[in-house]
C-alpha cells in the first residue's frame, strides 16, 4: 500500500492527514474482501475503512473492482470471503439492516424504466419506512433540476438526467453510508455542482461517502481521500488532491501501471 | 526505468513507432441475405454448449416435423374426407388471416437484433424485413398451422404421383401468406406512427370485430366460410395431387410468385419508411406526466404498483394484452365452441400471457433492477409481486376469453363447468410457475420499450412458446376428455394435483430467488450490468 503525503484538501480546507477529522468508529469497514464470479476473481483481499464524516474516492482502471466493492457494500453482490461491516452491521449476515443504512447509486442505469421519479421515491419511502418525506423529495428534485420531470417515466430521460436521479435516490433517506458509482458520468456542470454539494452536505451531516469515478479532478473535488484499486487490490491510499495536477496525474498513472 | 517512462510505455500502441498499421480494406457491402447471415452467425456465436445444440436442433425441427407430418398424413387411412375437403379452404384462409393478425399485433414481427443492438451495424431495411420473414416460423402458431396445412393436403391427396405438386402449391401459399402478412404488419405499424394512426387502427379493429360478431350472431359463419376465396386454389392443389389440372397449378404458382415478389418489395419499402418515422406513440408515453397516487399501504402493494407500471406503460405489453383479451375470445364467440372445447382456451391465453413478459419477468425493472435490490425488504416480497403480476395477466385474459366463449355456448353441465374451471386454474398455475422458474434460471436483458421488443431472444422465445404450448394443450385436452366424460369430481381432483405440482415448481423458483448469489446474477443480467 502506498501512502502519499497529504496536501491541504481544497474542498474542506482541513490539514489533519489523508482524511479529515471524523468519528473514531468506522462507518464502513471492509477486511480482506474477496469477490469471485465463477473463475474470475473481481476483488482480491481489499481492506477499506471509512469513518463517519469522511468522503473517499475509489479510483482505478476499468475492471479494478471499484463497482464490485460498492455493490458488496450496497448488499447487491454477496462477498465470497472477508468481512464487510456498515457501522456495526455485518453486511453478509444482515443484508437487510445494511440496506437501511446505505444509499447506493449504481453505475449502470439504476432506474426502473416505466416508473416516474416520484414513484421511485414512493417505493423507497415505503420500503424504508420513511414518513413525511415529500418535502425532502421535492427539494432534492428541485436541486437536481428534475422537478419538471418528476412525473414522467424515466425511460424518456437522457443519460445525465438518469444519473442525477440515481444520486437523488441514493441520498434521499440521508443514509449513514452514501455509495455513488460514477455519479458524474455524462452529467452537465450544474448537475456536477449539485452532486458535489450533496456529497459535501451528507458528509458534513456525518455520513461516510464513497465515490467511484474515473474523473480524478471531480473525485478530488468531492472527496478528501482516495483509494486506488488495481486488479482487484488496493494499490494505494492517498489524499484525493494528491492525484490532481500534472504531478498527481503522473503519480496516478504510475499507480495504475 | 523512470515512472514517466513506464507510464508512456503503458499507453503507447505496440509497434506504433516501427510500423504503421495499414487501414482496413473495404469491399462491396453484403446485401440483405449477407447481412441477415452475419446477424444469425453473431446470434449463434453468442450461444454456448447446450444452448447452441438446442438452437441447431430447433432449426432442424421444423423441416423434419414437416416431413414426418406429410409421411404420416399421406399414409393414414382416409375417413370422412368429404367434410375435411369442405374445411380445407377455411383452413387456408385462416392461415392468411392469423398470419396478418400476428404480424400486426407483433408490430411487424420478431427482429433478429433489437434497434439498440443494431445501431452499431449498417443493417438495411431489406435485411430487417428479411429477418422478420425468416423469424416467422419461430411463432409456434405459424409453425403449427403450416404443418397442419401440409398434413391436411397430404391426407386429402394421399400417396400418389401428384402429391409433390399439391404440397408445392401448399408451400407456395404458406410463403405468400407470410410475405403478405408481413407487409400488412408494416402497413399497420406505419399507420400507427401518424398523428391519428393509433385511433385509425383501433377503429379498423373494432369494425372488423363488429363485422365478425354480426356474422356469428346472425348464424352466417358457415355461409361465410363456404364463400372463402381460397376454394379455387385449394381445388387446384387437390386436382394437381391427383395428376390433373397441371396448367392451373402452374398458373397459381406463377400468381403466388408474383404476389410474393410484390409483397417483398412493398415490405422493404415500408420498412424503409418506418425506419425514418419517429416513434410518436412511444415518445408520447415517455413524456406524458403521470398522475401521482398516495403511498401504497404495504411493501407488497408498493412493489405491485411499480410492476404494474412496468407492464401497462410498455407499448408491446399493452398491445399484447389487448390482443390476448380480444382475439381468442372473438374466435371462441364466432365459432360457438362446445364447452368441452372451451377447456382448451384458458391454456392458450395463459401461454400467450406468459410469453408477453412472464418468461423473463424480472426484465420489467430493466436497469433499475440493481437499485430495487438495494432497497430494504424481503426478496420474497419482490418475488411474490412479480408472480402476482404474471398471474393477473393470465387470469384477466382467460376470463375475457371464457366470458366471450360463454356467449354462444349455452349453459354448461356440472362436469363441463368443473372441467373448464379446472382447466383455467390448472393452466394458469402451470404457466405462472414455469414463468417464475425461467425468470430466475434464464434471465435476459430486455428493454420491452419499443413495439417489437420481446422479453427474450427469438430462439429462446420459440423454445418457451413450444414448451408452454405443449404443456397447456396437453392439460387442456385432458380437461376436454373429462368434460365429455361427465367426470366432475375427477376434474376437481386433477386440478388439485396440477396446483400442487405447480406450487412445488413455484416454491423451487422462490428458493432459488432467495439465494443471494442467484438473485444477483438475475438482477445484474436484466440490468445489463457487468458482474
Amino acid at each position: 500500500m502506498t501512502l502519499v503525503p497529504y496536501a491541504t484538501d481544497p474542498l474542506h480546507g482541513t490539514d489533519t492527514g489523508p482524511f479529515p477529522a471524523a468519528g473514531d468508529e468506522p462507518a464502513v469497514d471492509v477486511r480482506d474482501l474477496v469477490v469471485r464470479f465463477g473463475e474470475v476473481t473481481a476483488v482480491h483481499g481489499v481492506d477499506l475503512s471509512v469513518r463517519p464524516g469522511e468522503s473517499v474516492a475509489l479510483v482505478g482502471r476499468n475492471g479494478a473492482g471499484k463497482s464490485t466493492t460498492l455493490r458488496v457494500l450496497a448488499g447487491v453482490v454477496p462477498a465470497s470471503s472477508g468481512s464487510v461491516h456498515i457501522g456495526e452491521v455485518d453486511v453478509r449476515r444482515h443484508p437487510l439492516a445494511a440496506k437501511h443504512l446505505a444509499g447506493y447509486c449504481p453505475d449502470v442505469g439504476g432506474l426502473v424504466p416505466r416508473a416516474t421519479p416520484w414513484e421511485h421515491l414512493q417505493l423507497a419511502a415505503r420500503l424504508r419506512g420513511i414518513v413525511g418525506w415529500e418535502q425532502r423529495a421535492r427539494d432534492l428534485l428541485e436541486r437536481f433540476d428534475l422537478a419538471a420531470a418528476a412525473d414522467r417515466v424515466t425511460a424518456g430521460f437522457s443519460h445525465g438526467m438518469g444519473r442525477r436521479l440515481s444520486v437523488v435516490l441514493a441520498a434521499f433517506h440521508s443514509p449513514r453510508v452514501l455509495l455513488l458509482d460514477e455519479p458524474f458520468d455524462g452529467v452537465d456542470p450544474l448537475g456536477v455542482d449539485a452532486t458535489l454539494a450533496l456529497v459535501e452536505a451528507e458528509r458534513a451531516g456525518g455520513a461516510a461517502v464513497l465515490v467511484s469515478t474515473h474523473l480524478v479532478e471531480l473525485a478530488a473535488a468531492a472527496c478528501a481521500g482516495a483509494v486506488v484499486l488495481r486488479g482487484g487490490r488496493v494499490a494505494g491510499v492517498v489524499s484525493a488532491a494528491a492525484l490532481t495536477g500534472p504531478e498527481g496525474e503522473l503519480r496516478y498513472r504510475t499507480m495504475l501501471a | 526505468m523512470s515512472d514517466a517512462a513506464r507510464v508512456r510505455g503503458l499507453f503507447a500502441r505496440p509497434g506504433a513507432a516501427t510500423a504503421a498499421v495499414p487501414p482496413p480494406g473495404t469491399r462491396r457491402p453484403p446485401g440483405a441475405c449477407g447481412q441477415v447471415a452475419a446477424v444469425l452467425a453473431l446470434r449463434l456465436a453468442a450461444l454456448r454448449g447446450p444452448a447452441r445444440r438446442r438452437a441447431l436442433v430447433g432449426m432442424a425441427l421444423l423441416p423434419l416435423s414437416a416431413v414426418a407430418v406429410i409421411v404420416v398424413a399421406a399414409t393414414a387411412p382416409q375417413q370422412d374426407s368429404f367434410t375435411v375437403n369442405l374445411l380445407a379452404p377455411s383452413a387456408w384462409l385462416f392461415f392468411l388471416v392469423s398470419s396478418m393478425v400476428a404480424a400486426a399485433t407483433g408490430a411487424g414481427g420478431r427482429q433478429l437484433l433489437t434497434r439498440d443492438q443494431a445501431v452499431a451495424f449498417p443493417l438495411s431495411p431489406a435485411a430487417d424485413h428479411l429477418g422478420a420473414l425468416l423469424a416467422a416460423p419461430l411463432n409456434i402458431a405459424w409453425s403449427l398451422q403450416a404443418l397442419t396445412l401440409l398434413g391436411l393436403m397430404a391426407w386429402l391427396v394421399h400417396v400418389s404421383s401428384g402429391l409433390w405438386a399439391a404440397l408445392l402449391l401448399t408451400l407456395a401459399w404458406i410463403v405468400t401468406c407470410t410475405a403478405i402478412a408481413q407487409a400488412a404488419g408494416w402497413v399497420v405499424e406505419l399507420v400507427r406512427t401518424t398523428a391519428l394512426g393509433v385511433w385509425a387502427v383501433r377503429t379498423v379493429v373494432v369494425a372488423a370485430a363488429a363485422a365478425a360478431a354480426a356474422v356469428a350472431l346472425t348464424g352466417h359463419v358457415a355461409a361465410a366460410l363456404d364463400a372463402a376465396p381460397t376454394q379455387p386454389i385449394v381445388a387446384a392443389a387437390s386436382r394437381a395431387g391427383h395428376g390433373k389440372g397441371m396448367g392451373d397449378l402452374a398458373g397459381y404458382l406463377a400468381l403466388l410468385a408474383a404476389i410474393t415478389t410484390a409483397a417483398w418489395h412493398a415490405g422493404t419499402r415500408l420498412v424503409g419508411l418506418l425506419h425514418r418515422r419517429p416513434a410518436l406513440q412511444q415518445a408520447r408515453g415517455e413524456t406524458t406526466p403521470r398522475r401521482r397516487r398516495p403511498v401504497a399501504a404495504t411493501p407488497l402493494l408498493a412493489h405491485l404498483r411499480v410492476d404494474h407500471a412496468g407492464v401497462w406503460r410498455s407499448a408491446p405489453l399493452r398491445r399484447g394484452i389487448a390482443a390476448l383479451g380480444v382475439i381468442p375470445g372473438a374466435a371462441a364467440a364466432a365459432s360457438g365452441l362446445d364447452w368441452s372445447m372451451v377447456a382448451l382456451l384458458p391454456g392458450l391465453v395463459a401461454s400467450g400471457a406468459g410469453l408477453l413478459f412472464g418468461v423473463n419477468a424480472f426484465a420489467l425493472d430493466g436497469p433499475g433492477a440493481l437499485w430495487r435490490e438495494t432497497l430494504p425488504g424481503s426478496p420474497r416480497t419482490m418475488f411474490a409481486a412479480r408472480v402476482l403480476v404474471i398471474g393477473e395477466v393470465c387470469v384477466a385474459g382467460g376470463l375475457v376469453a371464457l366470458v366471450a366463449a360463454a356467449l354462444r355456448s349455452g349453459a354448461p353441465s356440472t362436469a363441463q363447468a368443473c372441467a373448464v374451471a379446472g382447466a383455467f386454474v390448472a393452466t394458469t398455475t402451470q404457466v405462472v410457475a414455469r414463468c417464475a422458474e425461467w425468470s430466475v434460471d434464464r434471465p435476459y436483458a430486455a428493454a420491452l420499450r419499443e413495439a417489437r421488443d420481446q422479453p427474450a431472444p427469438p430462439a429462446a422465445m420459440a423454445g418457451y412458446s413450444a414448451r408452454l404450448a405443449v404443456a397447456t394443450t396437453t392439460t387442456g385436452l385432458l380437461y376436454t376428455f373429462l368434460a365429455r366424460g361427465d367426470l366432475a369430481a375427477t376434474s376437481m381432483l386433477v386440478t388439485c394435483a396440477f396446483v400442487l405440482l405447480s406450487g412445488r415448481r413455484l416454491s423451487r423458483a422462490a428458493r432459488r430467488w432467495n439465494d443471494h448469489g442467484a438473485r444477483t446474477r438475475v438482477l445484474a443480467t436484466v440490468a445489463g450490468a457487468r458482474v
